[in-house]
């Protein structure tokens, strides 16, 4: 049970980066955001590798930075694996002499050739690294990094340079060893899938923030912010204009809900394959196919809502698309009301949080006044 | 071989390599950092230090050596501290021509190390403090290795230039025979009294010496390559 509390803030240049973070328990946890969020700046930091100008780094019981204390453990003593993107190889030492850099005493054969089996690079041991392919170099790397036994394994973006066949067999791979390793690991991606199929836990970033810690299973089905679905990748989402008790709207269309809906939430969204075409005589959102695309297993339908809100919709192969009129390729559309997802706006919440904090603090002192 | 020692007089070749040996090693000890430092920094002194080091490079000798020799001379700053506390004078001395060689050869070193530190994967070295070598271990494991070519540029280069050197010995050190008399001066002095043959001898010794280096440096280096790729 390691905690990784991060509390920061970073400025390069023009780069800044603020991070607020408690990530429990890490397990496999994989940090994921928006290109630019900071994540891999972030990885540095908990690594050492950058120092922020202020702020506070904990994992576990050890202090690896504070700057009101003037703590700054090198990146030496942090007992930590990286596995960089480029891999970082040794090019001048052979696949055996890179494990065997990273262990304590360098000489131990046993360890690295378990290693090299653990890889499956037995066989290019005394290899120089640029013979490799870019699959063989990253076992390597891996394998070094979990060779020094971290404490902590940081991977930043590792299978981004792999084409989709390797990639999916490498993320196997990892997940075998680190089930056997239990190494807490922290991968930084923007690969959603990649997040999906690794991850024990989902750490999402946007602009240095953390906006939510969870299981996977949760985020993916329900991201709860517009923030998070945008995060996500998340693609049909619809903004609400106008609202009235349980009756939404905005120029795509209108939906009405069983009960009312919160102030709060400023957005709906649904997930491409829970879109239904309505049968005939059914009222629905009316909608132009702007395109069919056939992938194999299934069947995108690109839609448009009223010339400004595109929508995806998955079918299985074999559903036909019913569209009725094959000149103006309109039809109507059901959003079913279990799907729709509600998404509130953070900064609005927040917003109303600290207003609360602020109204809380004026009755206290009116109380105080009252009482004295 | 006997009557080619009769004939020639080997000390200033043994004096040049020893004065090339010790100002490349003293080059290595102040460029290593310097260049690493020149090829990692943003400091806006970095400018001023790679125009003054490289004024060797522009300078005639000439220039150099007069500059030198009058602080190194025994009213110079420099002399006048050294004759203070070691009862000696660097003009005309080993000592002033290492300091004069140090000062002139310098380019030739530095540079090629900063144009081969500034191409170093840093990644790789970041990779080496997260397995928790330190700094010095990893500029010497990861590092220098993947400066190889490069270092051994500057090694030859600095040891070549040193070897070659004529104006500033000359002015600085002057030509005394096992002190300052290095195989450039010693040529030059042959040919003045027209003892063509010993010039000879001396100069192709020096013309097959350094294609000799060059030759296998350039070799190695290559084969190193082809291991790699």
């Amino acid at each position: 049970m390691l905690n990784l509390s991060i509390d920061i803030s970073f400025k390069r240049k023009a780069f800044n980066l603020n991070a607020k973070l408690d990530l429990f328990d890490i397990d496999t946890t994989v940090l994921i955001g928006p290109s630019a969020s900071g994540k891999s700046t972030l990885l540095r930091i908990i690594a050492g590798l950058e120092t922020p100008q202020t702020g506070r780094i904990v994992y576990g019981d050890d202090i690896w930075f504070d700057s009101r204390y003037k703590i700054n453990i090198p990146p030496q003593q942090r007992d930590i694996g990286y596995v960089f993107q480029d891999y970082a190889l040794f090019e001048y030492m052979t696949v055996a002499e890179n494990i065997a850099y990273a262990l304590p005493n360098e000489k131990n054969e046993n360890i690295i050739n378990y290693w090299l089996q653990k890889v499956q690079m037995n066989d290019v041991a005394h290899t120089y690294p640029k013979k490799l392919s870019g699959g063989q170099q990253q076992r390597v790397a891996i394998a070094r990094a979990l060779a020094q036994e971290p404490r902590l394994l940081l991977m930043d973006e590792p299978f981004a340079a792999l084409d989709f066949t390797l990639r999916k067999a490498l993320q196997r791979e990892l997940l075998s060893l680190l089930k056997e390793v239990k190494c807490p690991t922290l991968i930084v991606t923007h690969d959603i899938n990649e997040a999906r199929y690794l991850a024990d836990k989902v750490a999402v970033m946007s602009n240095g923030k953390l906006l939510v810690f969870d299981d996977p299973k949760n985020i993916f089905s329900s991201p709860g912010t517009i923030q998070v679905a945008n995060a996500l990748g998340w693609i049909n989402i619809l903004p609400i204009e106008k609202r009235k008790g349980a009756y939404i709207s905005g120029s795509w269309g209108s939906i009405r809900f069983e009960n009312s809906i919160g102030t709060h939430v400023t957005h709906i969204a649904i997930r491409p394959e829970h879109i239904r075409f309505c049968k005939q005589g059914e009222c629905g959102l009316r909608a132009e196919v702007t395109r069919v695309k056939d992938m194999g297993a299934i069947r995108i339908v690109e839609l448009m809502l009223n010339d400004q809100y595109p929508l995806s919709m998955h079918l299985p192969w074999n559903k036909p698309v019913p569209i009725t009129d094959c000149s103006v390729q309109t039809l109507r559309i059901e959003l079913p009301l279990q799907h729709i997802q509600t998404l509130y706006d953070e900064n609005l919440i927040n917003a109303d949080y600290e207003d609360s904090l602020v109204s809380e603090t004026t009755d206290m002192q009116d109380a105080l006044l009252k009482f004295n | 071989m006997i009557e080619l020692s009769e004939t020639i007089d080997i000390q200033p070749i043994l004096l040049s390599l020893k004065l090339a040996s010790i100002t490349v090693l003293i080059l290595l000890l102040i460029c290593l950092p310097l260049s690493w430092w020149l090829a990692h920094t943003n400091a806006r002194i970095k400018v001023l230090i790679q125009t003054i080091t490289a004024l060797p490079l522009v300078l005639p000798p000439t220039v150099l050596g007069f500059y030198l020799l009058l602080m190194l001379g025994q009213q110079g700053p420099l002399g006048r501290l050294w004759m203070n506390w070691f009862g000696e004078s660097l003009a005309f001395s080993f000592k002033g021509l290492i300091v004069a060689s140090v000062l002139y050869t310098m380019p030739f070193v530095l540079q090629p190390l900063q144009a081969t530190f500034s191409q170093i994967d840093m990644r790789s070295l970041e990779a080496s403090w997260c397995m928790g070598s330190s700094r010095i271990k990893s500029f010497f494991t990861i590092v220098l290795p993947q400066a190889r070519v490069g270092l051994i540029t500057a090694i030859v280069l600095g040891f070549a230039h040193t070897i070659g050197e004529f104006g500033v010995v000359l002015m600085v050190g002057g030509n005394i025979p096992a002190e300052t008399q290095v195989i450039s001066i010693a040529i030059y002095e042959q040919v003045e009294t027209l003892n063509y043959q010993s010039a000879h001898i001396l100069s192709a010794g020096l013309l097959i010496f350094s294609f000799i280096v060059l030759s296998v440096v350039y070799s190695s280096n290559r084969r190193w390559q082809m291991v790699l790729n």
